[in-house]
């Protein structure tokens, strides 16, 4: 029998890519095994073992790399440990503050200032100590989330220490720290923080270039419009191949973001800029919800991205839904409005049994893949 | 991740807490340079800050600023002269009003109208001063005889107005903002021209202010150059350590122990505290 070859990948795989082929390994051995019973497939001894052999030296090394679920015991397992992780950060993080202010007072200003930016750092140097020798990267990632929370606590301290005249531009220097250590450590939470922080900046930057307190930006959702937009390009224009799910929270947090400042936009027009009648505003924007929401779908399916092709779907029926309440709440009896409600859910549902059925042909005319 | 793109990102992240840090305490060094104003208050002009149930939890102390803006309305018994000592509109002139550009009036159109922008503070200045000569003689006022009100009536209108005087004398504020304006360089002439005293302070900070509540309103009583001071970017102040002693426990002693804060004005417009006693 041959020895194995060493299992080579033509580009490095991030988490979830090595999942699904870890799941895509483990589905064949189960229908080979119905196949080998059923008479169907009889495949040599030295071939069985020699893709045997492949497979688990396969999975052994993703297990390594990318601590791989090999089963469904430790799928559920690592679901409960994510979830565990971010409540722990959340704990820890509001543990810190609460601590902070719990003893700052007694201690000197030289003592705070001292106390203040050595926390980052010396969090910073537990994650990456936490790193190197857990393979899982829970606890680097818990440690990175609480190098951030001392990091918001350094500047806000410091700022209420020496009665510094607050600003906006605190979320840009949030920002900065959240994205470095997202991509140092990998973490998405992480990612998540840093993209608010940032949204924040850039409305209340656009919201004082529009004269307006930076404090209020959020009451003009226009400020975050470009921004999303901006956001949501970030994975086209920058690879996140080797970050696992980076590209899915750019483009899914700057769509619910874009579309919450629609929707606002779309059911209270007075708060835009554009020097329209708020009806003609209110117009325009439930137009651009309901054509981007549609297109984000389309964008949805064409990038196999399961959940933008969510977020579409969610705020079409949400911009949709909206509109039948502004027609006909006050208009008709309310077990034909739930009745209307009702028959468009269903329309919408023969249209996507219809959508999936045609998708289903063409895949078979093609002679493609199933996926 | 490949050891090189790690290291950068590593460096980066301990420059920003390094860079960042060393900005500000850059800028508070600067501020603290140099002293533009220093004011001698009192537990007239200070509270501490409302800790809405925290106060247990935070151990660090603060101090807050009161002030008020001058009513150009006359005393009178009619309304509740106790709510004198927190007004908050102010009229400026027709240059400093344009300097703030607000958007124009549009019919069922949202504008908060609130932006960043700079007061001229008057301590113990010509606008305390004004408001005591006013009190003085509303008190001489209600002193004369009234055919036509009670005795009794007449009795309570004179307890008022030397509560009244009272509260002006002792208890109110002598922290003004007097002007308003979008920067600190059209303020600077009307500090220049104000009349002062020995006693009396001026000094130019960054506060937040919105257009009148009824600028929008076509009425004839709107003022057409009035604005709201809604708060001063720094409202309260840091008390260090060492001071925090001086301070009583709890809220509700602020005003009646006795309380003298030289709080001073820094190059870059923010206070500090150099004395508590």
């Amino acid at each position: 029998m041959d020895e194995t070859k060493p299992v080579t990948t033509n580009t490095p795989l991030n988490k979830t890519q090595a999942q699904a082929r870890a799941d895509q390994v483990l589905a064949f051995r189960a229908e080979q095994q119905i196949l080998v019973e059923q008479g169907v497939l009889i495949l040599a001894d030295d071939k069985a073992a020699q893709v045997r052999d492949y497979h688990d030296a396969l999975l052994q090394q993703m297990q390594q790399e990318q601590n791989v679920d090999l089963n469904a015991q430790a799928r559920h397992l690592s679901l409960g440990m994510q979830i565990v992780s971010f409540l722990g950060a959340t704990a820890l993080a509001a543990s810190l503050f609460f601590l902070f202010f719990q003893y700052w007072g007694y201690f000197s200003t030289v003592s705070q200032v001292a106390l203040l930016i050595a926390a980052p750092l010396l969090s910073l140097a537990l994650a990456v100590w936490l790193q190197r020798v857990d393979d899982s990267g829970y606890y680097a990632k818990l440690a990175a989330l609480v190098s951030f929370t001392a990091w918001v606590l350094n500047i806000i301290m410091l700022g209420s220490i020496f009665n510094i005249t607050p600003s906006a531009n605190a979320f840009a220097v949030f920002a900065l720290y959240g994205f470095v250590l997202a991509y140092l450590l990998h973490v998405r939470l992480l990612l998540a923080a840093a993209i608010l922080c940032s949204f924040m900046f850039i409305g209340a930057q656009f919201g004082s270039w529009m004269g307006s307190y930076w404090v209020h930006a959020g009451e003009y959702p226009e400020h975050f419009l470009l921004a999303s937009a901006m956001f949501f390009a970030v994975p086209m224009a920058f690879k996140q191949q080797r970050f696992d799910g980076f590209a899915n929270i750019y483009q899914t947090l700057s769509a619910v973001v874009f579309f919450i400042a629609v929707l606002v936009l779309a059911n209270w027009g007075s708060a835009s800029y554009l020097p329209w009648s708020a009806d003609l505003i209110e117009g325009v924007y439930q137009v651009v919800g309901f054509v981007a929401s549609a297109l984000l779908v389309l964008f949805g399916i064409r990038t196999h991205a399961a959940k933008l092709m969510l977020t579409g779907n969610v705020f079409f029926a949400l911009f949709l839904y909206t509109k039948f309440f502004d027609w006909w709440w006050d208009w008709l009896p309310k077990y034909l409005f739930f009745l209307l409600v009702g028959l468009t859910a269903i329309l919408a549902l023969t249209m996507f049994n219809r959508f999936r059925a045609i998708q289903h042909a063409w895949m078979q005319s093609a002679g493609g893949e199933h996926v | 991740m490949s050891e090189q793109p790690f290291k950068k990102l590593l460096w980066l992240a301990v420059a920003t807490v390094v860079v960042v840090n060393g900005v500000i305490l850059s800028k508070v060094f600067i501020n603290r340079s140099a002293i533009l104003a220093e004011l001698p208050l009192t537990e007239r002009e200070l509270r501490l800050p409302n800790q809405y149930g925290f106060a247990g939890e935070n151990s660090g102390k603060r101090i807050g600023l009161k002030w008020t803006t001058p009513n150009p309305e006359p005393i009178s018994d009619e309304w509740q002269y106790q709510y004198r000592h927190t007004n908050r509109a102010i009229s400026v002139s027709d240059a400093h009003f344009a300097s703030f550009q607000f958007q124009p009036c549009q019919p069922g159109r949202y504008r908060r109208q609130q932006q960043r922008a700079w007061v001229l503070l008057e301590f113990n200045g010509q606008s305390y001063s004004d408001y005591l000569t006013e009190a003085e003689q509303y008190y001489a006022f209600v002193q004369q005889a009234n055919s036509e009100l009670t005795a009794e009536v007449q009795l309570e209108q004179q307890q008022r107005a030397a509560d009244l005087l009272q509260t002006a004398n002792e208890r109110a504020t002598r922290l003004y903002v007097i002007d308003a304006a979008a920067t600190a360089e059209l303020l600077q002439t009307v500090l220049a021209a104000r009349p002062t005293t020995p006693d009396s302070k001026l000094v130019i900070v960054p506060a937040e202010i919105q257009a009148s509540y009824n600028r929008c309103a076509k009425t004839e009583q709107t003022k057409s150059n009035e604005i709201i001071v809604t708060r001063l970017a720094v409202q309260s102040l840091y008390v260090p350590r060492r001071l925090a002693a001086a301070l009583p426990q709890n809220n509700d002693n602020i005003e009646s122990e006795p309380l003298q804060a030289t709080i001073y004005y820094g190059k870059l417009h923010e206070p500090w505290i150099s004395t508590l006693e």
